[in-house]
């Protein structure tokens, strides 16, 4: 794919869906692919951003190589490459707690200034401290994170933010620059966020470079309506907190942004495709603790939902949309386009209730693939990777892979302890990302998968757990590989892995095992390379 | 097929087959069913909130109004459950909102615009301008469009809208307004029923309108459906390839509900006006304009232009300011009902009996239509009359004011205001106009106002009327600039008709809360009304108009404004002014008649605010207003104090301190709250009083004297004015012991007057003034006969000089001659300085008040026991108001008590008199009087009554007799064949003397060697030694001259032993020893006292002031110019060398 794509997550959904995204390069999705990924919220603290973070940074970034130049490869697993960049307006600098009335210097402003905001604002949202994001209040959140943008830019004209909006500007002046943005029209970053960002990074361009803009960009987005709750604040917390997001309104919340985006001639102008996702109902409960509800921080960590996964999905088809498609949206209709899907009323989801049906197979292995290598990365029993690294598969005439750097190996893992699960101390199973994601289609074989291999609980069951054939749904087709009597999945992985040979062009020994174990697994399986 | 993977609506589930992304269409019914749950079947605050605050874009709150028209217009098979419930209570918010704009736009304020300049970056959260940023795509439809499409830079725009200060909405292109986002603190006690819950609601349901309420809103929603389309024309015509802005919703929404309304109202009609302009910046002006034309034609109003006439703003009549205060009546004998000007009344809605009383709440505008029938609006209750009906609404404490038109001869639905009523603190004060007629050949009008123009809290401004172009129904138009606006006293604004001149000016930077307020202005033309305006929030209102009630309205009763323009037949006069010490006297005689008139001194005072002080008995204390501005004391025999109340000099305008009222009010007063007194002054609980002006020369002096003659004067010819009576000549007189340049100096000073505020009219001032004494000589003549047995010897016996004169018959020249005529420095003053000194004196007077023979009442008089400077006060109080018989109470009341007090009058009036005997015997000399058995003496003046204390006590036979001893030792020998015979038969016109004199036709004859040469030397044995020149013994009966009295020093050789003054010692002391009267038990030992009287008077000369004035006067190389009886200076030495310190 020569595009270069753009991706930003706005908010703790858009920090969710880039999650999902991240995982959708992981398996490979985008081969050849350059990916600039831009995550955007107002909560240093959020765990989901500093899970991103962790995620991007700490696995995939490292797994493509620690300190080296990365390449976009093809047909493996971390096939994209990604650059990383992110951004969070501080407001614990400005004024006193970062309320509106600090930042705007409301005291020294005109009696018709502050009218003119109190027409507008509540005493309360002008008043309640941004540390925590925008709390549901799009309203305040839309012009703060525009305007956040454009002091950024003034402030930091070669700061990460400022970098991506000139590669966004570079992209269109080259190829074609395509700009998706994940998050949620319910919460408050990101429904705060998402009409903006063509205008506000447009205005940004003319700051970096006074006279240029990104007008030759594409922008597409998700509008994600609710589609999970927490507890309900309590009147103290109201009290303190002056502002706190109720989930209880996020289906109003929804249909008030969905209006919004239905009528505003601006958004509509800026935007050439929207995908619109929701669930029928929001009774997905997030897995958090305490009753309390969390306006944001560390705390805010919320489970991985299927959704955001299909917000991926979205990315995808907007980034694989034939450039004509757009240009004739943009040019001509000057109109943007909403797009839903469908799914099977039972509730089971499939491979194309994600992807087109031209791409289900592929979709279907790269997934299943990437599952797979987790049990061949996080047991320490079977961790092939650290083991290829460590030399102790020499017996097994593995060798040419102890220059793996060890941050490398301790990335893989990291990476499939977030992906698949990781063991705790009592050696019980943590869900990971795709765990959470087959709880959010309410188990069973709701999702894509075999329900067997989401039955794990502790490390004895894994173990015991036959990768080699419980991976695919049984209705599915098959894709499994045999063990002989005497030996087992991993040991087969090990004889399968043997027989290939190492990629030539791949310099860097983590891919290039990567790759290997990718092609090992592929045959294994029965797919075609 | 497969289901939708969003989220649920009740337009049912979307079908699609899985496996790609499907094209979204008829995305509004979806988004409309949308389940959100029963969160708003409730619409609380926080699910308000929420909407609001869902939608991504700081404009949220106007953006939801814009859609709410499109979203409640749906589909009714769509289970509207979510959304379309906020939408339908924002439509209903709308429509209050609306509804309150066509009622009570007269509480509305609009803000200014506010400009937002996007491209701004330097302070990148300015409130505005950040906002502004946020209109992206829209940007256009919030400008202005006409400015927009001419000039590109033009700024996006909003007005907030204000509802009594409140802040509560806004303009919108998307719905024309919107409401605040918080607007809870919304009250309006009962007027707006549909504020429910904290924001407005549907007025139709909530509103309980009466019709008159259904036609005001009619009017406004049938226009706005008249004019949205244009109005969606006019702002998508800047789009530039956007997609238009399309209000067909909100248009077929206003559609239906104008209908809705009509069909609720009763004969709703599309002609009218709200009552209020609102003032709603371009595009939206057209949209909220409601107004019908009306054409005013010789005071009619009528729809139809072609009836021709001045085209009427029916929005701008009512006052515009959103405050009125009431007005109270002080005073049950004036009731307001009868005031001078109208006002507003209405009954109070919880006690029938009680009045409350408003200034008229019309526009400067609302006046200009009116013109003079502004008591109509207010006094009308007939059907076919235009008029304004007040209504109090107890518990905002507001009022409510409807103007109905008759229009085209129907009275029509009323223009309706409400005003918040303020309430004056403290006592309510007072304002004056003076005189009370007005002309348009009288030029000069007064006016004083103790709220003063320039006051940083409440003040009236006078504004005025151009009586000069008087003419059937524009008569009395008020005075406007050349761009309309009113002219108003002392400020700004310019009509060539109008002169205004502040002669009193409130100094209110430097005032402090113990200074009075008040002001006076001057004008030419007369005061037409005032403007109330008050400090309120920081700001200066217009509060309402007090309009002065046309002339001769029965109203006011006895107390109307007069209109002379249209007098014809006036009379002329003469005026005589005699201005004395302590008192003076105006009089006139109209031309060819014999008769001498007082001036009345009427009381011209018209009361704007306030009550007239209403003192029957004269015993209240004078008020403020009494002493600061024209008197309201009416005055017997044109007789007034000459007491001139100064204004503290940083009242008094720059340049007007010799003006009248500015230098010094004339006070008639005669109850003052005394604090202190000396020989010029006397100090009140207002300010200072001048008195005993007349020999004043410095600069001050003469400013106080011309203020006081300025003032007098203006209201002598303004008595006459309003009698039909143009003065035209103006007579004056002064004491013969005035020296030439005091007299120089008076008729500078009177020269001043010759001109009057009436128009193309002067007056001749008399350019040979009288001496007082050839005056009061004129005066006699009209009273009593002479022929050649009798002699007439006239003593005009003043506060500070006793005039003389000898009058007889000149057989050969058939007329009456003034033969001798002598101005003396020793009267009546000297009394009052006894008293001063006499702890016994002052007690007895007070006695004399207290006592029941006394009938008259002295505010304050205990003073006089305990504050002996202010005696004199005290005492001139009971004197000048006592009358005829009433005298000899007092005198026998002061001889019961202190009889050793009369030994001043006996001093005084014998030694007058032995001077008169030395008079008369050289008159009869020089003239050849042979035959002349008997004088007739007549006393004159306020002082001659001194003449008539011996006449009580010792008697009348005993004074006769002392009299003639008197007269008959100065007139030496021959004189026992002349008797002196005192009259009292003129005494009525007690001080008027001077006055009527002056004024009376002339008959006298009067020759300048008479004048200058009158005076004798009056003693023996003193010796005249000139400088170079011969020494010279001067005799008793010599003339007595400037040189003699120039050189104390050397020019003058004093005599041992007084031959003359011993003469009439001697007599005195008989008289007033134990062997006679027994006034004086140990009168030896003030005869003793007479030989140190030779020591004693050389310096009692040289300390004389008019002596040390003269003696000044000729370092400076002026003439010395004094001259004064030997004999009487004698007389005054002793006096105050020996007799006063024995009486203390």
């Amino acid at each position: 794919m020569n595009d270069k794509l753009f991706v930003i997550g706005i908010g703790g959904t858009g920090m969710r869906a880039l999650e999902a995204f991240v995982h959708t390069c992981a398996m490979g999705m985008y081969d050849k692919t350059e990916i600039n990924i831009l995550a955007l919220d107002t909560d240093l603290e959020n765990g989901n951003f500093n899970r991103l973070k962790e995620l991007v940074k700490d696995t995939y970034l490292k797994v493509k190589g620690y300190n080296k130049t990365h390449y976009a490869l093809e047909n493996t697993f971390f096939s994209a490459k990604i650059n990383f960049f992110e951004f969070c307006p501080d407001y614990s600098n400005i004024g006193k707690n970062g309320k509106f009335t600090s930042l705007s210097a409301y005291s020294y402003a005109s009696k018709e200034e502050k009218d003119l905001a109190r027409l507008l604002l509540t005493d309360n949202v002008r008043e309640f401290d941004l540390k925590h994001g925008y709390r549901s209040q799009t309203h305040l959140g839309s012009l703060l994170m525009y305007h956040s943008i454009l002091q950024e830019v003034k402030d930091n004209p070669k700061g990460s933010l400022s970098q991506f909006i000139q590669s966004i500007f570079d992209a269109g002046e080259q190829q074609t620059a395509r700009v998706f943005v994940l998050g949620s029209v319910f919460g408050g970053t990101g429904a705060s966020s998402i009409p903006i960002i063509p205008k506000a990074f447009n205005a940004a361009m003319n700051i970096i470079v006074p006279g240029k803009s990104l007008s030759k960009a594409f922008f597409g987005a998700t509008l994600l309506s609710s589609y999970f709750k927490f507890p309900p604040p309590d009147e103290t917390q109201r009290a303190n907190q002056l502002v706190v997001a109720n989930s209880k309104n996020f289906a109003l919340n929804s249909q008030v942004a969905m209006m919004f985006y239905n009528e505003d001639q601006t958004v509509k102008s800026t935007y050439q495709k929207f995908y619109m996702l929701g669930t029928p109902s929001n009774d997905f409960q997030t897995k958090q603790e305490g009753k309390e509800t969390v306006t944001g921080g560390v705390k805010q960590k919320n489970d991985a939902h299927y959704i955001e996964l299909l917000t991926a999905f979205a990315a995808y088809d907007f980034f694989h949309t034939k450039k004509a498609e757009l240009s004739e949206i943009k040019e001509d209709k000057r109109e943007v386009q909403y797009y839903f899907r469908a799914l099977n009323e039972n509730g089971k989801l499939d491979f194309k209730d994600f992807v087109h049906s031209h791409l289900v197979g592929e979709f279907m292995k790269k997934f299943g693939m990437l599952i797979a290598l987790s049990f061949l990365v996080y047991p320490e029993k079977t961790d092939f990777f650290a083991a290829a690294q460590a030399k102790t598969l020499e017996k097994n005439k593995i060798i040419g892979y102890d220059d793996i750097l060890m941050e490398e190996v301790n990335a893989l893992k990291k990476y499939f302890a977030m992906f698949h699960f990781a063991l705790d101390k009592e050696k019980e199973l943590i869900d990971g990302w795709l765990r959470q994601v087959y709880r959010s289609a309410n188990g069973q074989d709701n999702f894509l998968f075999n329900a067997e291999l989401f039955s794990i609980g502790n490390e004895r069951e894994l173990n015991k757990f036959a990768y080699n054939k419980q991976i695919y749904r049984p209705n599915d087709e098959k894709h499994e590989y045999k063990t002989g009597i005497f030996s087992n999945a991993y040991d087969e992985f090990k004889s399968e892995f043997i027989k290939l040979s190492d990629e030539e062009g791949i310099n860097n020994k983590s891919e290039k095992l990567i790759k290997r174990m990718y092609k090992t697994l592929v045959k294994l399986y029965g797919f075609e390379n | 097929m497969a289901k939708a993977l969003l989220i649920n609506s009740s337009v049912g589930e979307k079908e699609a087959v899985q496996g790609s992304w499907h094209l979204f269409e008829q995305a509004t019914p979806y988004i409309q069913g949308i389940n959100t749950g029963d969160l708003v079947e409730n619409v609380d605050a926080e699910v308000l909130s929420n909407m609001i605050s869902g939608l991504p874009s700081i404009w949220s709150r106007a953006k939801v109004f814009g859609y709410a028209f499109k979203y409640t217009q749906k589909d009714a098979n769509i289970d509207t459950s979510g959304l379309i419930k906020f939408y339908e209570s924002i439509v209903n918010e709308w429509k209050g909102l609306i509804a309150l704009l066509a009622l009570f736009p007269d509480r509305i304020v609009l803000s200014k615009p506010i400009e937002f300049t996007p491209g701004l970056l330097d302070s990148l959260y300015n409130i505005p301008n950040a906002f502004g940023r946020m209109l992206f795509e829209d940007t256009d439809l919030w400008c202005d469009p006409k400015v927009l499409k001419e000039q590109k830079q033009s700024k996006p725009q909003i007005q907030l809208i204000y509802y009594n200060n409140l802040l509560i909405g806004a303009t919108s292109p998307y719905s024309l307004i919107f409401t605040g986002i918080d607007y809870s603190a919304f009250t309006a006690k009962g007027d707006v029923p549909w504020f429910r819950n904290g924001r407005f609601d549907n007025p139709l349901e909530f509103g309980n309108f009466d019709n008159n309420q259904l036609q005001k809103l009619y009017l406004l929603v049938n226009n706005l459906a008249n004019r949205i389309p244009e109005f969606e024309k006019e702002i998508n015509q800047n789009r530039e390839g956007k997609e238009n802005l399309k209000l067909t919703p909100l248009f077929e929404f206003v559609q239906k509900w104008s209908s809705e309304i009509k069909a609720r109202g009763f004969q709703l009609v599309t002609e009218g006006a709200l009552d209020a302009e609102l003032e709603f910046m371009q595009p939206f002006t057209q949209l909220f304009r409601i107004k019908q034309d009306l054409f005013l034609n010789e005071g009619n109003f009528s729809f139809d232009e072609t009836n021709g006439g001045q085209k009427v703003d029916l929005q701008k009549i009512l006052m515009h300011d959103d405050f009125i205060f009431s007005l109270s009546q002080v005073s049950e004998e004036q009731r307001l009902e009868t005031s001078a000007v109208h006002y507003m009344t209405c009954t109070d809605p919880q006690n029938a009996n009680k009045k409350w009383y408003f200034p008229i709440p019309l526009s400067n505008y609302g006046l200009r239509l009116f013109k003079n029938r502004v008591g109509e609006l207010v006094n009308s209750s007939l059907e076919h009359s235009h008029e304004l009906r007040a209504s109090i609404k107890v518990n905002d404490f507001k009022l409510i004011v409807e103007l109905f038109l008759i229009v085209d001869g129907k009275k029509q639905t009323p223009i309706v205001r409400e005003y918040e009523i303020k309430l004056l603190t403290g006592v309510q004060r007072n304002i004056i106009m003076w005189p009370n007629f007005i002309s348009r050949n009288w030029n000069q009008y007064y006016f004083y106002n103790e709220y003063p123009s320039n006051s940083r809290d409440i003040k009236f401004v006078p504004f005025y009327k151009n009586i000069s172009q008087s003419n059937g129904y524009d008569g009395g138009n008020y005075i406007f600039d050349h761009k309309e606006n009113l002219i108003y006293g002392g400020y700004e604004g310019y009509h060539p008709d109008l002169k205004i001149e502040h002669l009193i000016k409130y100094p209110v930077s430097t005032a402090t809360r113990e200074d009075h307020p008040y002001e006076v202005i001057r004008s030419n033309r007369p005061v037409a009304g005032l403007e109330l305006r008050a400090m309120i929030g920081g700001k200066d209102r217009i509060c309402g108009y007090l309009i002065v009630k046309e002339p001769n309205d029965e109203s006011m009763g006895g107390q109307q404004i007069y209109d002379l323009s249209h007098e014809t037949n006036f009379e002329t006069a003469v005026i005589g002014i005699d201005f004395g010490s302590n008192n003076s006297c105006l009089s006139y005689s109209r031309t060819n008649r014999s008769e001498v008139e007082p001036i009345p001194f009427k009381n011209r005072r018209i009361f704007l605010l306030g009550a007239e002080i209403i003192d029957h008995f004269r015993e209240k204390t004078a008020v403020r207003n009494e002493l600061l501005f024209f008197q309201n004391e009416d005055t017997a025999n044109g007789q007034i104090k000459s007491w001139v109340h100064d204004h503290k000099p940083q009242y008094v305008a720059t340049g007007m301190e010799q003006e009248e009222i500015a230098g010094g009010v004339p006070i008639f007063e005669h109850n003052l709250v005394i604090h202190g007194m000396d020989n010029r002054t006397i100090t009140t609980n207002a300010g200072i009083l001048h008195h005993s002006m007349k020999w004043l020369n410095d600069a001050r002096g003469k400013e106080k004297k011309k203020a006081y003659l300025k003032t007098v004067w203006i209201m002598a010819v303004a008595d006459l004015y309003a009698n039909k009576v143009l003065a035209n000549e103006l007579r004056w007189s002064y004491p013969g012991s005035f020296t030439k340049f005091d007299v120089r100096q008076y008729q500078l000073m009177y020269d001043e007057l010759s001109h009057v505020p009436i128009e193309k009219h002067s007056i001749k001032v008399s350019y040979q003034p009288s001496t007082e004494a050839e005056a009061v000589c004129n005066y006699a003549l009209t009273n009593i006969g002479l022929d050649e047995k009798n002699i007439l010897l006239g003593i005009d016996v003043g506060g500070s000089t006793s005039d003389i004169l000898v009058l007889g018959m000149d057989s050969k020249a058939r007329a009456y001659k003034l033969s001798k005529q002598s101005s003396l420095r020793m009267a009546a003053g000297i009394l009052s300085e006894v008293i001063k000194d006499s702890n016994a004196v002052r007690h007895a007077i007070y006695k004399y008040h207290e006592s029941p023979a006394c009938p008259i009442k002295v505010a304050n008089i205990k003073d006089i026991t305990e504050k002996a400077n202010t005696s004199p006060f005290y005492l001139n109080a009971i004197l000048d108001r006592l009358k005829d018989e009433q005298f000899r109470a007092f005198y026998s009341s002061l001889a019961q008590f202190t009889p050793e007090v009369f030994v001043i009058p006996a001093y005084i009036t014998g030694l007058l008199l032995f001077y008169s005997g030395q008079l008369i015997a050289k008159a009869m000399k020089e003239n050849e009087y042979q035959n002349v058995r008997m004088v007739d003496f007549l006393p004159f003046g306020k002082g001659g009554r001194i003449f008539d204390w011996l006449d009580v006590f010792p008697g009348k036979t005993e004074a006769r007799n002392y009299y003639n001893q008197c007269f008959k030792a100065g007139f030496g020998e021959g004189s026992q064949h002349i008797n002196l015979e005192k009259k009292d038969s003129i005494r009525s016109d007690n001080k008027s003397e001077v006055s009527k004199g002056l004024s009376a036709p002339q008959e006298v004859t009067v020759s300048a060697d008479v004048r200058e040469n009158s005076d004798l030397f009056g003693e023996n044995g003193f010796v005249f030694q000139p400088q170079n020149g011969e020494e010279q013994l001067l005799k008793a009966s010599d003339i007595i001259k400037i040189e003699h009295l120039k050189d104390m020093k050397f020019g003058i050789r004093i005599p041992d032993k007084f031959i003359e003054f011993n003469k009439f010692f001697d007599i005195f002391i008989r008289f007033v020893g134990p062997n006679s009267t027994g006034i004086k038990n140990d009168a030896a030992q003030l005869e003793a006292k007479k030989a140190q009287l030779a020591r004693e008077l050389k310096a009692f000369i040289l300390n004389d002031s008019e002596w040390q004035k003269a003696n000044e006067q000729a370092k400076t190389g002026q003439p010395f110019d004094y001259k004064h009886s030997m004999l009487i200076l004698e007389g005054m030495c002793f006096l105050e060398k020996f007799i006063i310190p024995e009486l203390k």
